[in-house]
């Protein structure tokens, strides 16, 4: 089916990027390709849908071929007949603003009757449950409605072949496993599928085959028996996300409440964009600096309002903030809170890694010993002279942490801190939040990531129906409350 | 109120290119005779919450001329002498309004009719979609800015304009040419290259209402025209 064959891919300035690589899949095999960022994972995805071919940057040779065609002889559209492709990012995916128009995209650009559009229409988005958003403007859908509206997209073209270059990434829990399901549902249909992804857990019941990529290889094949019994530790020292998710146990959560910092929030009430009905509704709880707080709750609940509220940013709250004491007032927050964002690209202004963290910031004698600090305790030093557009996006997400650490906030808000990351990424990422806690630090992080959760967190805030509904202290025995909690989250 | 009438994408279209071509050369009687129908095509339409916009730039123009004349001062004068080319766009801006909020599946299926070539109507669709992306962008970043105390109303803003002006707009080309990226990625995935002649799901034809309309605004042309 997907043949290929002593793949070399270098960049026109010599950088290699798949070396010797071979790959074949069969007709009906699903087949998960994982391993370290920048291993090349989204080269072989684009080969395979032949985005690679049309990249002036990249040098290809060797042998890849679908169905016994050569890919690269193949026009755009025979292949997008052939394979359907499934980006990471679905916001920046769409032509259209309403759902209908969207899926009609495919089959108008190969003409079709206005009829049989209407019956493809329907039951690609009968397959994703989306016949009653079908006239909803796609700006106001969640993440995984947009994902939903991305692969039925796609469905309309009705193709035997999937690529998946990590789906996941912006999904909760909950959307994860509907993810699930329809990837399920198409293995039993016989669809040949290709995914690279670092969230294993919710592929591990259903992959023929995990393929181990790094530096541009494929280091190693698993078959799914081999894959479970794969010890913890193993995987985290190749840089794995878990099969399985596990609780950490045996780490100290209880922090030492040292009191230096404490943030407090009294009848607070975020008001929505249109004015109606309050999202979120006199929320009143304090935390102290040496807590790591995770925020978890459904998609659209409130979460990056509650955050831009407290960091002074949206003006659509009543209540008060206090911070030490004292009431922190919306236009001098942001010298007290610090919000960083879920998209590393935003805030990324200076012209190296080095540069980043002194913008806004002098450069004396204290504040360079601290950022040389912070970039190793981060794994940042040896990339301190790249620029930060050309790092990847666990290394970005890294450089906006260093980059609020830098400043001398009490109060740090994080807004999905490790979506789309690594094993290896997440547990340094982790690591820093605990570090930098015990200091004298209070983190309030808005995550979904189970896995985060358990390396990192002390705390837990859950929302629902506009109030708190659970907050409590995390330890050895929350696993499994915190797993209910995310799976009753709506996708 | 009644519902806005249901017009093919294409009369809209002509109806502002006739306007358009109307305008120039018009009296300022002409123009008024113009706004006036163009005003209840507009409201016909749909467009009512900003008419009494359009009509409040019509009396800041009689008052300032009406001062201008009475008074001879400068400022009036410069007044109204801005406000009388606002006066003479507003019957097009008015039939643009109408364009404009078509909905984008219908303006492509009307360029699809007229043959017009598949790169130019993507492009078109892009754009369409482009502008608010890049506003929500640029938002973005100047709340970051604001955050890390260098926006362009902070001090840093004041000290070092251009500095500030760097830190905007480096992250927002970069952020502008990867959703250009991935927007090409999942377009040629889509087929958008296949030399086959596009359709729409949106069927587009003409009722009666349409030819009414462009008898009106023809009969329009041709007696503005000849009045002049």
């Amino acid at each position: 089916m997907i043949q290929l064959k002593n793949i070399d891919v270098h960049s026109r300035q010599g950088t290699p990027i798949l070396n010797d690589f071979s790959l074949s899949v069969a007709s009906g095999e699903l087949v998960v390709l994982s391993g370290p960022s920048g291993s090349g994972k989204s080269t072989i995805i684009r080969l395979i849908n032949g985005l690679a071919y049309m990249d002036d940057a990249l040098v290809i040779e060797g042998k890849a071929e679908l169905n016994g065609q050569s890919i690269k002889s193949m026009n755009s559209w025979e292949r997008s007949e052939q394979v359907g492709s499934v980006f990471q990012d679905p916001r920046s995916q769409f032509f259209a603003p309403i759902v209908e128009d969207e899926l009609a995209f495919y089959c108008e650009n190969f003409g079709m009757k206005p009829k049989i559009i209407k019956e493809r229409i329907h039951q690609a988005a009968k397959e994703q449950n989306l016949l009653p958003l079908l006239d909803h403007r796609i700006m106001t859908l969640s993440s995984g409605e947009k994902q939903k509206v991305a692969i039925a997209a796609i469905r309309v073209a009705r193709q035997t072949v999937y690529v998946l270059d990590e789906p996941s990434s912006n999904l909760n829990l909950a959307a994860t496993t509907q993810l699930a399901d329809l990837i399920r549902k198409w293995k039993e249909a016989g669809h040949t599928i290709v995914i690279a992804e670092h969230r294993l857990h919710y592929l591990t019941d259903l992959l023929d085959r995990m393929i181990y990529v790094r530096n541009g290889q494929a280091v190693r094949s698993y078959s799914r028996d081999k894959l479970i019994i794969l010890p913890a530790e193993q995987l985290a020292a190749s840089g794995l996300r878990q099969t399985r998710l596990v609780w950490k146990t045996g780490i100290n959560r209880r922090s030492v409440p040292q009191n230096i910092h404490e943030l407090s929030i009294h009848q607070l009430t975020i008001n929505s964009w249109s004015g109606g009905e309050a999202l979120l509704h006199n929320l009143t709880f304090s935390i102290h600096s040496g807590e790591v707080v995770m925020l978890t709750g459904s998609n659209g609940i409130g979460k990056t309002s509650l955050a831009r509220a407290l960091c002074g940013l949206s003006r659509k709250s009543e209540g008060t903030v206090t911070v030490d004491g004292r009431l922190a007032l919306r236009r001098k927050r942001s010298r007290q809170i610090r919000y960083v964002m879920q998209e590393a690209d935003f805030q990324l202004f200076g012209q190296s890694v080095w540069d980043e963290l002194f913008v806004g910031i002098k450069e004396d004698a204290d504040q360079v010993t601290r950022a040389q600090q912070l970039l190793r305790e981060l794994d940042l030093w040896s990339l301190r002279d790249r620029h930060p557009s050309t790092l990847s996006g666990g290394e970005k997400q890294r450089v906006t942490l260093a980059a609020a650490l830098m400043s001398t906030v009490p109060v740090i808000i994080l807004d999905e801190p490790t979506s789309g990351l690594d094993w290896r990424s997440l547990e340094k990422t982790a690591e820093c939040l605990k570090r930098e806690a015990e200091k004298d630090r209070i983190f309030l992080v808005i995550t979904h990531d189970y896995e985060l959760i358990s390396q990192a967190g002390t705390r837990l805030i859950h929302l629902k129906d506009r109030i708190v509904t659970d907050d409590f202290p995390l330890d050895d025995t929350s696993g499994a409350r915190v797993l209910s909690l995310l799976t009753q989250d709506e996708s | 109120m009644s519902k806005p009438l249901i017009l093919d994408p294409r009369t809209k279209f002509s109806v502002v290119l006739i306007i358009g071509f109307l305008i120039f050369g018009s009296s300022v009687t002409q123009l008024l005779f113009l706004f006036v129908v163009m005003g209840i095509y507009g409201f016909l339409n749909g467009v009512r919450k900003s008419l009494p916009i359009y009509v409040l730039f019509l009396l800041l123009y009689f008052l300032s001329d009406y001062l201008a004349s009475e008074t001879r001062n400068i400022l009036f004068v410069s007044i109204a002498f801005f406000s009388y080319f606002i006066v003479c766009f507003l019957p097009a801006l008015l039939a643009g309004e109408v364009l404009v909020r078509t909905p984008a599946g219908q303006l492509m299926s009307a360029l699809g009719r007229w043959h017009f070539p598949k790169t130019m109507i993507i492009a078109f669709a892009v754009s369409l979609r482009f502008i608010p992306i890049a506003g929500l962008e640029i938002r973005s970043i100047h709340e970051v800015m604001k955050q890390r105390g260098v926006a362009f109303f902070s001090r840093t803003g004041w000290l070092h304009p251009w500095r500030t002006f760097e830190y905007a707009l480096v992250p927002l080309m970069i952020r502008l040419l990867k959703i250009s990226d991935e927007l090409t990625a999942s377009a040629v995935t889509r087929g958008v290259e296949a030399p086959i002649r596009r359709t729409s799901v949106h069927v587009i034809k003409f009722r009666s209402c349409d030819y009414v309309v462009i008898l009106l605004v023809l009969a329009l042309a041709f007696f503005l025209l000849m009045t002049r």
